[in-house]
């Protein structure tokens, strides 16, 4: 059965994971500046080496409570990027054109994972829970969730965010 | 084949390469977007094959071709939307894509390499029937077959076409071309690949067939096309010349079927080269039409290729991907200039020729950013040139008759403006022809020419171009707008009634608004003007429309020559900083605490302030971007509950930059002309279409070149911006949409009235020493200025059109020759180092002597505060110096300059013959404008006595012998109507001529003063003089 690498982090108590060919880079301790009329879970606008990167705070999209003030964020790579993936595209889901970060507490290890191991998500999560979660991957010792990116990113779904 | 031939084949091989693996990563996203492609992406994809495809078949790459072929097939259907991509099929699509970059790696062994596999697996999705028929592929002459016979003119006289198809072809109405192309002139000589050509001919019309005859010296071309262009057409569109295109259905060479001809398989081809190429060699016409490849057969090809390489060394073929991360990188390198000068600003004292290495990074930075710039730019002819075709297809179908007529098709603009301008350009075309010109019947009724006439024009103003539409058809009637207009209930029949002809016309912009009688397809929907204005105000520019009822229409768009580096203001409000264009900004008006509150007034809770004769809606940065007011008190904080989280976010994060803030401000502290912290609101005037409205911010910090980048989705969404930008210090700043702003505040302009209020009591913003100003270099560490009122226009010129007579420099400009002028000439100037290949010519808007001004570099068009240079002393040409952003600025006295300049070079003042000579007060607020025009009149020969105010200046009337009092009519609290009546209503100051300037003159308001009074524009001398002038010969 094949297997897919997740890149870990934690947010809150519990772990979440998304497909490491997702990621382009981790980075700690960054400035974000704020951008007006934006969902509330639009953190503003990073500078990240000249090019211009939408910080989304991921505990407020996703109704998590976290500790501020959070400093990693995740830079999603873009379908650009992602085209020049040449690995299976299974349990990728991707973010769209924009670059996009998420602010995250911190991050965990990189774990593989058999696809079997992974199961739908729970059938009594909320609406709003089962839209962004890909499904659920059972750990040896905690259980994983995997986000589903593309609807996580969605701006209906940002902008229902309370 | 020749050398000629392998350089093509080359050719075809890289530009293959290059589109099959963009077509690789376009397929890659179209495998993301599974279900729903965006149609760009379908699109782009199939035009990569389709060229591959194409040239293909030019050089008898039969396995290509038809691997190509099928790839398309299975293309169309996806673009037409009868099927739906799926993974599987992109798969497939990715591995016939792979194996067509394969056949590209190895492409004389190509034609032996077996595809079968990759056709059978893309047959299943083109369902029943299998494939259309290859056209590329050998068998199909059956289709088309043209037959090289060689009957001389180098041409393929032989075509052969089935009668069917042929038939079939005239029935719809469309031409069938045979064209004859020549590489070496036809491709090489117009720097186009083979590839080139076959997208220009599928734009144009259809591909049937093409073919490659290597026999022929240099190789030739044979494309069979069918077209609804007819010959004069095709010769334009395809950039071909005219006997290289043959009328295949007008020529009788409709053969019932081919076999008259042997069938051209590429490869046979060299069997019948012998008599064919000899009869061309023997040609005299084409010999002369391809020296180089006459060369070539005869010197053995390889010197015929330096010869053919030599006509097109002056452009090269770059991608624009590179131009484009160039493009960004100049931007980055402006930026990286802005901290750099930023970070090093105050240690130039301390490190000895930091400052000359700065001011050179500087210029040079400039520089490279602006020829990069350059490389963006594409003449507004390749827009204009598709513009015949819509006129010439609409007036047939609407039965008019239209000359369609284009200025200035080589101004140049940036290509994302032009590719943005397409659409609003094609709608305002189709408008003109549609509404604006009669039928022909009409227009001989009204004594017009049958012929209506649509001109399209494009010329630089002020460092923008402006481009108008304009129609000599019906015009647009006032009354029927209005009457609309009520019926939508957009207007009372009040509002109608109060409404001048012009306002009524901007009814047209309004969305959902069309007076077209009839809903034709052309147009008439009511989805235009708004469309058109919003398209256009995006690309940062604006409609204006004029519009006479029976006589014509007018529309003008005004737009930037770039989008991508904008020079900007950065503002704050809350605490935040934004970027805010220069292009809609008018004036910037100081509101200082205390006097703020009689500034700014309130009409029911709407905030507004007098201003030039109006109320002005005032907008807050800060509530329109609903972020909390900072200035206030930043310890406590009026700030709204809903917000808190954010807002302590914001403060948290924003720290370091407020510290930063307040080091600027302790620098600046003492004798800075920029205010401290909070302590002064600002107010800028911004116009948008029309309408004018203040938006209130907290401070400007600076005025900064930025670079606008594009943001993401998330983003996109809010209304008040208009993209993003990195700051020098590098910090993002959103960049401010006036538009947006406007909208978003809700503001009602449709329903105001230019003049909502009848008179202003007075209390006018402070202002009078914000200039608009042009600057000027010569690329040496001299800046020169010139008050933008006093520019008529700039234009850019190459060094070889200055014409010299004698010692003078002229420039055919207009019809006219217009003497040129180098400042080093006249003033103690630098020269400029070298001479470079272009320059500007500032041409002032004299009334008398033309000249032209010769400079290497406009600086910028900016909106300052002056601040004259303390003991700066007048001398010829200059009007003194002044310090902006730390640079000393030459005012230059156009003038006299001009007059410097003229055929005997003697300064004339401009009185002369007027004695005694007369003795004028001058009461001016503006210490700038006050140096100015006193100068110039004492130049002028006048006597000037400067009165600090009015009450000081009728001390000075009340004395006698004064002939006229120059009076700033817009003093601070003081209209100057009512200073004039007070000034009347002394006897003896009744009949005194007065000159009223002011900053801003409307034309139509000139002479509205009443008698021995008249109005000016501020530094407009000539005009000042003129009317002393008038005014002495009154007197006697």
């Amino acid at each position: 059965m094949p297997k897919v690498q997740f890149a870990t982090f934690y947010l809150g108590d519990d772990l979440y994971g998304i497909n490491i060919l997702q990621v382009r880079e981790v980075i700690q301790d960054f400035h974000v500046s704020q951008v007006p009329q934006t969902p509330a879970p639009i953190l503003g606008l990073m500078n990240l080496r000249g090019q211009i990167v939408t910080v989304v705070h991921l505990g407020r999209n996703l109704g998590i409570q976290v500790v501020e003030p959070q400093n990693t964020c995740i830079i999603l790579k873009t379908n650009d990027e992602l085209a020049q993936v040449h690995a299976s595209r299974s349990w990728i889901f991707p973010a769209g054109e924009d670059s996009v970060g998420l602010v995250v507490d911190e991050m965990g290890e990189v774990v593989e994972v058999d696809e079997e191991e992974i199961d739908a998500s729970p059938a009594n999560s909320s609406d709003r829970d089962s839209a962004t979660i890909a499904g659920v991957a059972r750990l040896d010792k905690e259980l994983l969730t995997i986000l589903h990116i593309d609807s996580i990113l969605q701006l209906d779904f940002l902008s229902r965010a309370g | 084949m020749s050398d000629l031939d392998l350089e093509l084949v080359e050719e075809f091989v890289v530009e293959s390469r290059e589109l099959l693996e963009a077509a690789e990563s376009d397929l890659l996203a179209l495998d993301l977007s599974q279900g729903a492609p965006g149609q760009e992406v379908v699109n782009r994809i199939f035009r990569a094959v389709h060229s591959v495809k194409g040239a293909a078949g030019f050089f008898g790459l039969e396995v290509i071709g038809v691997l190509a072929h099928r790839l398309e097939s299975v293309l169309m259907k996806v673009r037409d939307g009868q099927l739906a991509p799926t993974s599987q099929m992109v798969d497939v699509l990715l591995q016939a894509n792979d194996r067509l970059r394969g056949l590209l790696e190895d492409i004389q062994a190509s034609n032996g390499e077996d595809v079968s596999a990759h056709l059978a697996a893309l047959d299943p999705f083109l369902g029943e029937g299998g494939s259309p028929p290859a056209p590329p592929a050998p068998p199909a002459p059956a289709v088309t077959a043209p037959a090289p016979q060689g009957q001389g003119g180098g041409s393929f006289a032989g075509w052969s076409v089935p009668a069917a198809l042929a038939a079939e072809i005239k029935r719809h109405g469309r031409h069938l071309f045979g064209l004859t192309v020549d590489p070496s002139r036809d491709l090489i000589g117009q720097g186009r690949t083979a590839a080139a050509l076959i997208e220009d001919v599928s734009d144009l019309g259809e591909l049937l067939h093409s073919t490659y005859d290597e026999a022929t010296p240099g190789g030739s071309f044979a494309l069979v096309v069918s077209t609804v262009l007819d010959l004069d057409f095709a010769v334009e569109g395809f950039a071909l010349p005219r006997d290289a295109i043959q009328d295949l259905l007008r020529a009788s060479v409709v053969a019932p079927a081919p076999p008259a001809a042997p069938p051209p398989l590429p490869k046979a081809a060299p069997a019948a080269a012998p008599p064919n190429a000899s009869a061309v060699a023997a040609s005299p016409a084409a010999a002369k039409a391809s020296p180089a490849a006459a060369k070539a057969s005869s010197d053995g090809g390889s010197g015929a290729q330096v010869e053919t390489k030599s006509t097109v060394s002056d452009t090269i073929r770059i991608k624009t991907t590179v131009l484009n991360a160039l493009m960004e990188m100049a931007g980055e390198l402006v930026l990286a200039r802005n901290r750099l000068l930023r970070t090093l600003a105050d240690k130039t004292d301390q490190i000895e020729g930091l400052g000359p290495v700065l001011s050179q990074v500087s210029s040079i930075t400039t520089e490279v950013q602006e020829q990069i710039m350059r490389t963006r730019l594409q003449p507004v002819g390749t827009l204009f040139g598709r513009f015949n075709r819509v006129v010439r297809d609409l007036t047939h179908k609407l039965g008019k008759e239209v000359n369609l007529e284009t200025v200035g098709a080589d101004v140049e603009l940036d290509r994302t403006i032009l590719e943005g301008l397409a659409d609003p350009l094609t709608h305002l075309l189709r408008n003109s022809l549609d509404h604006g010109i009669e039928m022909p019947e009409e227009r001989v009724a009204a004594g017009k020419v049958r012929f209506g006439t649509i001109q399209i024009s494009a010329q630089h103003e002020g460092g923008m171009v402006n481009i108008t539409i304009k129609d000599d058809g019906g015009g647009i009637d006032v009354q029927r707008i209005l009457l609309k207009a009520m019926e939508r209930g957009l207007l009372t029949e009040e509002q109608a009634d109060r409404m001048s002809d012009r306002e009524g016309l901007q009814l047209i912009f309004l969305p959902g608004f069309s007076t077209a009688k009839v809903v034709t397809d052309v147009s008439g929907r009511g989805v235009g003007m708004d469309v058109v204005r919003t398209n256009i105000e995006k690309l940062g520019g604006n409609v204006d429309l004029a519009s006479t009822h029976g006589v014509g229409t007018t529309v003008t768009l005004k737009l930037p020559l770039t989008l991508a580096i904008v020079s900007s203001l950065i503002v704050t409000a809350g605490g935040q900083h934004f970027a805010l264009p220069q292009v809609g900004l008018q004036e910037v008006i100081r509101i200082v605490p205390g006097q703020g509150h009689e500034a700014i007034e309130e009409v029911r809770g709407a905030s507004v302030l007098r201003h030039r004769g109006t109320l002005l809606p005032i907008v807050r940065l800060d509530e329109v971007l609903d972020i909390a007011p900072t200035f206030v008190d930043p310890q406590t904080g009026a700030r709204r509950s809903d917000r808190r989280q954010r807002i302590a976010d914001r403060r948290q994060s924003s720290k370091p930059r407020t510290l930063e803030e307040k080091k600027l401000a302790e620098q600046r502290a003492p004798g800075d002309r920029r205010e401290s912290l909070a302590s002064v609101q600002r107010i800028l005037v911004l116009k948008v279409g029309k309408n004018r409205f203040g938006l209130l911010v907290d401070q400007i910090v600076d005025n900064e070149e930025i670079v606008v980048k594009p943001v993401s989705r998330f983003v996109r969404s809010a209304p008040c911006f208009s993209g993003a930008t990195i700051l020098g210090d590098g910090t993002i700043s959103m960049i401010l949409d006036p538009l947006g702003i406007s909208t978003h505040a809700k503001l009602r302009f449709d329903l105001t009235k230019d003049k909502a209020v009848a008179r202003p009591k007075g209390a006018q913003g402070p202002q009078g020493e914000i200039f608009s100003l042009i600057l000027l270099s010569n690329h040496t560490d001299e800046t020169f200025a010139l008050p933008l009122t006093q520019v008529g226009r700039i234009e850019k010129i190459r060094r070889d059109e200055i014409r010299r007579i004698g010692d003078r420099e002229y420039l055919s400009y207009r019809e006219t020759t217009l003497p040129l002028v180098r400042l080093e000439q006249h003033l103690r100037v630098k020269a400029p180092a070298t001479e470079p290949v272009e320059y500007f010519v500032v041409i002032p808007n004299l009334r008398g002597q033309q000249i032209g001004l010769l400079t290497t570099q406009v600086l910028d068009a900016v909106e300052v505060k002056l601040q004259v240079h303390q003991g700066s002393v007048p001398s010829r040409g200059i009007f003194g110096s002044a310090v902006l952003d730390d640079r000393i600025v030459l005012l230059l006295d156009i003038v006299q300059l001009a007059q410097l300049s003229s055929a005997d070079g003697e300064v004339r003042p401009l009185l002369e013959g007027i004695t005694p000579p007369l003795r004028v007060v001058l009461v001016e607020a503006s210490p700038t404008t006050r140096l100015i025009q006193r100068t110039a009149l004492q130049r002028a020969g006048a006597l000037v006595t400067v009165a600090e105010d009015v009450e000081a200046a009728t001390a000075l009337l009340k004395r006698g012998g004064v002939d006229a009092l120059i009076l700033d009519g817009e003093l601070p609290n003081q209209p100057a109507e009512v200073l004039l009546s007070d000034l009347r209503a002394d006897e003896s100051l009744a009949r005194l001529p007065v000159i009223l300037t002011t900053s801003h003159l409307p034309e139509d308001e000139e002479d509205s003063v009443g008698r021995f009074a008249a109005r000016a524009a501020k530094l407009d001398i000539e005009r000042l003089v003129e009317r002393l002038i008038t005014f002495a010969e009154e007197r006697r």
